[in-house]
């Protein structure tokens, strides 16, 4: 039996190392050529602290307190060379990955389809020629063929899968769009690198509240895809807001994860004057069926950046503070941008 | 060979210097092949340790293979009874005083304070030298170090780069 373990760094990446049955931490992320901080790996000079929020393991009975206190302990505070999973886990590491002797894994692929799913968007699948692990909700880094620029974009499709879905938003003139629009072909090589990010899924334990803003829509489907595979017993509702009809898409997944996924439901939303959308405006104009508990919801919200303003200004005026907040902006790359995420 | 105050002066910072610098070769050759490498211990009578073969010693190398050994570990950054990453380290030395000189070797006492940053926090170690230089070659070796750490409470690691 083995786990997989993700280590998330301070600097966004994220390397998954497997952890075998009574394997600590700090041990098995050593055999994969990570190391992690330590220095007397055995539970007594704190220097491996980290943070686990997710996944269940047993710290044992070893290490003194002031390596780590009970308190500390309570707050989900970990020491990788006394933890030992018992389930695949998420680990909070408190240093940039460079400083661990790693850094972005690198995969290759090749373009399985490019589809033009609506005059604004692109539905891009890959093939990866290896595993690729990602947390539901995390980007990659995707090298523009020919060239030395990479864009970022969230993963649509099922962790676990080595194919990938994206879906990326049709700029006009962007280096990326006019690659996919204008050079793509079938079996095409790409390169990617991470996965990266802190905007993935928590574990499920109180209602949930996904707002998506236009392709922001990609990190909520393979969330999706998690919630259907794990299952979803929490009420979870995403309100889907775009500028335009067209810019609508993937409403047939999104009926599908409506009639499949127990506890799930959804609205869109049109902002633009033109539209007879039934329902116009913003996101936060339609939040009638938000399970918005009082706060006791967790919030998911990807968007452009002036969403995220006003999605934040309406939790103040409502006067609800959510159990959590997540949040990823994303803007269309200037040419030489590269930490934007779609 | 005859050393000025000067010329045992910059030995002593130069080879402060190569830790600080990560110029691990260059440190080595600062040594002898046969040095004794010792940190005693503070035993429980806040007396220091006087036999490292016979009493606990917070380090102890008999020969310059030790030392070679540890720059080894930290070379290769593979390591599990190393710390990654070495931090950036910073040396003060002063004090110096030559305690005899003869044609062949000089004894120096000299006072070091060694701050040491890694994972954004900052440690500290202090103490003082003792060395036996062999001054017959064309430049000083260390024939024997011992090194007094005065803040022997060491909460992680303590390194040759420390000292």
């Amino acid at each position: 039996m083995s786990y997989n373990i993700a280590l998330n760094f301070e600097d966004g990446v994220t390397r998954f190392v497997s952890c075998n049955d009574g394997e600590t931490v700090l041990d098995a992320a050593y055999r994969a050529q990570i190391n992690l901080p330590m220095d007397c790996s055995d539970g007594v000079c704190g220097t491996c602290k980290g943070a686990c929020h997710q996944g269940d393991f047993d710290m044992g009975e070893e290490y003194i307190d002031e390596a780590l206190s009970d308190e500390e302990a309570d707050r989900g505070m970990v020491l990788t060379c006394q933890m030992v999973p018992s389930s695949d886990c998420v680990v909070e590491v408190p240093v940039a990955s460079t400083m661990c002797k790693t850094g972005n894994a690198e995969v290759t692929g090749t373009v399985a389809e490019v589809n033009l799913i609506s005059p604004t968007s692109i539905e891009l699948k890959i093939a990866a020629d290896d595993d690729i692990a990602f947390l539901p909700g995390q980007y990659v880094n995707i090298q523009v063929p020919d060239t030395e620029e990479t864009r970022a974009y969230s993963f649509s499709s099922k962790p676990g899968s080595r194919d990938l879905s994206f879906l990326i938003r049709n700029v006009p003139g962007g280096l990326m769009s006019s690659w996919l629009v204008g050079k793509a072909r079938t079996g095409d090589k790409v390169t990617l690198t991470g996965p990266m990010g802190s905007f993935y899924l928590r574990p499920v334990e109180r209602s949930i509240l996904m707002l998506a803003g236009g392709t922001g829509l990609a990190p909520m489907l393979a969330k999706l895809e998690y919630l259907k595979v794990h299952g979803c017993d929490q009420p979870t509702h995403l309100v889907y807001g775009v500028s335009n009809d067209d810019d609508l898409v993937c409403l047939d997944i999104l009926d599908r994860f409506a009639a499949e996924l127990d506890n799930f439901s959804y609205v869109t939303v049109v902002s633009g004057e033109d539209s007879d959308h039934p329902r116009k405006g913003y996101v936060t104009e339609h939040m009638d069926e938000a399970p918005l508990n009082d706060g006791d919801v967790d919030v998911y919200l990807c968007g452009p950046p002036p969403m995220v303003d006003s999605v934040l200004g309406f939790f103040r005026e409502q006067g609800i503070e959510p159990n959590s907040f997540h949040y990823e902006k994303f803007t269309p790359s200037a040419p030489a941008a590269k930490e934007n995420v779609a | 060979m005859s050393l000025s105050y000067h010329d045992i002066e910059q030995f002593i910072i130069r080879e402060a210097r190569f830790l600080d610098d990560r110029e691990w070769d260059k440190w080595l050759e600062c040594y002898h092949e046969d040095v004794t490498y010792w940190m005693p211990a503070w035993d429980d009578d806040d007396e220091l340790t006087e036999d490292p073969q016979s009493e606990i010693s917070l380090i102890y190398y008999p020969n310059k293979e030790g030392l070679e050994d540890r720059i080894y570990r930290i070379k290769t950054e593979r390591s599990g009874a190393s710390s990654m990453p070495e931090p950036r380290t910073t040396h003060f030395t002063s004090n110096l005083e030559i305690l005899s000189q003869s044609d062949s070797e000089v004894k120096l006492r000299f006072n070091w304070l060694t701050k040491a940053y890694r994972y954004k926090q900052t440690a500290e170690f202090f103490g003082t030298s003792f060395y036996t230089l062999d001054i017959t070659g064309e430049q000083p070796v260390i024939r024997e170090k011992r090194m007094v750490l005065n803040n022997d409470c060491i909460n992680q690691v303590l390194d040759v780069y420390h000292l």
